[in-house]
């Protein structure tokens, strides 16, 4: 038995979740043809608001929509400054990281009085499903969104016309445009849809496993999920696998830790190992859906 | 008319400008540089200031502090301080100021100046630095009574020696009690700001029978303590009483930085001042434990809040026993060879 059991299984799946988020998230904006880097500095800044808006009202669930609607703020920013005014993806991102880092720091020391960490706020409550729980573990409503997420977006992006646009949109914009699909309403749409998603990450932090905010919580979870969505190749389901098996390698390193048969410092490289490992190439070649061009209308 | 205005202009001037010599020479401050965490932390600057304040109301002289936001701004407001020269002692919160100390404190070679928790090897810097092994022992004394499985579990931020200070000490005093407990070999997070890993790996601990978890991990040490609290276990915490968080943590191992900073002040003024390490324990009074009798009230005043879990008359005996046997040297509690 040993290691290999229930509750290792339960914590993969724990913390695979903000991974996944910020995967699928990913995803959807780089199938509209956006690199969004700022995946990092978006979960922060939801796992911020969420706190927030808790402890303010008192409500967990509307810390809930804050965190999301955090998301897709900060996505309409993006969306605006890449898709409307063709600005360098990647500077963006960055500096949508670097403000998640530093607006979350400096609101929390105006609010808690440290920069450090937020007070404890009431956090999501646990969602009771008979029998599910007991193999999947206790779990608020986060993981089964992201179930539902998961088979949704599957379903969306490869079975429905919209779907079929928004691919066309990311693979070839001139022809879509040609095509009458609006280009850069689709962009700007799925740019902040994706960023929305991924706060559901921040939120999964901040109210759903954790129940306070801790400034730099996402610690490079967001380029966690960046990998997993090309090593999922941007697929639904492929994220879902990629989150998983970090979530797994991450859980198991925990657990041979307390074995004491490693140094801690190999044990821990791990998760690191296992990402450059299927970033290098291990699982054939990642192609990415779109040549991330900011369209123009000629 | 005129030349008496002349005159008196001259003797105002010169008097102002006298006054304000005067000012600068005789008026002794104090400076204080926080951590990056500024205060509110209830922690390492809160603690600092409470001993610069005390100081400070003892020997009737200013307290100047500030707060820097960043890194960054540690060497900015270190020279600010040092060359304006108003100041008796400058002390510096936070290892992460060692680097730019190291430069000021050379190009400033009469400022006096004190660091806490890290080395600078400068003769004008006196290193204040805490024995966590020692801290770390009373604790494990304290756990291995309070826990029912056993079984205790210990998350550390990252494996290094500071970090193996705290915990060979702790596992030498879970021996030391001899209550047939056993310590779980250290998990470590990886880093410092990673609560949820935190909390996973306390997870991880519970799962395997533990049933007292102490964090040394900084914020990722957070997590640990809200997963203790979930499972309804115990839990211990570090540097400061972090007993407030929850009633589930019965005793926290405290670095009295407070202590520290107080007669590193009062040795200043009172010319005795000297630059060096300065590592101090149970015998000096810098390390202690949150619910040490003499030591419990001062945390609960600090913070506001009143310890829950009765600790039995026997296992606070053993625990007094421990500190005093540590501090008269009879037990020498072990370091990582690091620090040897």
């Amino acid at each position: 038995m040993g290691i290999l059991s229930l509750s290792l299984f339960q914590a993969m799946l724990r913390m695979s979740m903000p991974v996944l988020f910020a995967a699928l998230g990913g995803m959807f904006c780089e199938r509209a043809g956006v690199v969004n880097i700022g995946l990092e500095g978006i979960m922060l800044n939801s796992a911020f608001f969420a706190v927030l808006a808790t402890f303010l009202s008192g409500s967990p669930w509307i810390g809930f929509l804050s965190g999301v609607l955090s998301g897709v703020g900060l996505g309409v920013v993006i969306a605006i400054l890449t898709v409307k005014y063709s600005g360098n993806q990647i500077v963006v991102g960055t500096g949508i990281n670097v403000f998640g880092l530093g607006f979350s720091a400096f609101m929390c020391q105006k609010i808690w009085g440290s920069r450090g960490a937020s007070g404890s706020v009431a956090g999501l409550p646990l969602l009771r499903v008979p029998y599910l729980e007991q193999v999947l573990g206790e779990n608020t409503i986060l993981i089964y969104v992201a179930f539902a997420l998961i088979i949704l977006s599957h379903l969306f992006l490869f079975h429905t016309p919209w779907g079929l646009r928004l691919r066309a949109v990311g693979e070839n914009p001139q022809a879509a445009d040609t095509a009458g699909v609006n280009v850069h309403r689709y962009k700007m749409v799925f740019v902040t849809l994706g960023s929305g998603i991924t706060g559901l990450g921040g939120v999964f932090l901040s109210l759903a496993h954790l129940s306070f905010f801790a400034w730099g919580m996402t610690s490079g979870r967001g380029f966690m999920g960046l990998a997993a969505m090309i090593f999922g190749k941007w697929t639904p389901l492929g994220c879902f696998l990629a989150s998983l098996l970090f979530g797994f390698t991450d859980a198991l390193q925990m657990r041979v830790q307390a074995l004491g048969i490693l140094p801690s410092q190999i044990i821990l490289l791990f998760p690191y190992v296992v990402t450059i490992l299927v970033l290098s190439g291990f699982v054939g070649k990642a192609l990415p859906p779109s040549d991330y061009k900011p369209y123009e209308k000629r | 008319m005129k030349r008496i205005s002349r005159g008196l202009t001259a003797v105002l001037l010169f008097g102002l400008i006298f006054f304000s010599f005067a000012l600068a020479e005789g008026a002794g401050r104090i400076g204080l540089i926080l951590a990056t965490g500024g205060l509110g932390d209830k922690s390492f600057n809160d603690i600092s200031y409470a001993g610069a304040l005390k100081a400070k109301e003892e020997l009737g002289v200013e307290l100047d502090y500030v707060e820097p936001k960043a890194i960054a701004e540690y060497e900015g407001y270190q020279r600010d301080f040092a060359s304006s020269g108003d100041y008796e002692i400058i002390v510096c919160v936070g290892f992460d100021q060692a680097d730019a100390l190291n430069k000021i404190a050379q190009e400033f070679p009469n400022q006096k100046f004190a660091i806490v928790d890290m080395v600078v090897n400068q003769p004008n810097v006196a290193s204040l630095l805490f024995k966590a092994n020692e801290g770390g022992f009373l604790l494990g004394v304290e756990a291995a009574y309070m826990t029912k499985t056993k079984k205790i579990g210990i998350v550390g931020g990252m494996d290094i020696p500071l970090i193996r200070d705290f915990f060979i000490g702790f596992e030498e005093g879970v021996k030391w009690a001899n209550t047939g407990a056993t310590v779980l070999p250290t998990v470590y997070v990886g880093g410092w700001a990673d609560p949820t890993k935190g909390k996973e790996l306390a997870l991880s601990l519970i799962d395997q029978g533990c049933d007292v978890i102490w964090a040394a991990a900084g914020k990722s040490g957070l997590g640990a303590l809200e997963a203790a609290k979930e499972r309804g276990v115990f839990a211990m915490g570090v540097d400061a009483c972090q007993c407030y968080l929850g009633n589930h943590i019965f005793a926290s191992m405290t670095k009295r930085v407070d202590v520290a900073v107080y007669e590193t002040i009062k040795a200043a003024f009172a010319g005795t001042f000297q630059g060096g390490i300065f590592e101090k324990g149970i015998a000096e009074g810098w390390i202690g434990n949150c619910r040490i009798p003499d030591e419990q009230p001062l945390w609960e005043e600090r913070f506001g809040f009143t310890h829950t879990v009765e600790i039995p008359k026997e296992v606070m005996d053993k625990v007094l026993e421990a500190k005093g046997k540590v501090a008269s040297g009879e037990i020498k509690v072990p370091r990582p060879p690091e620090f040897q």
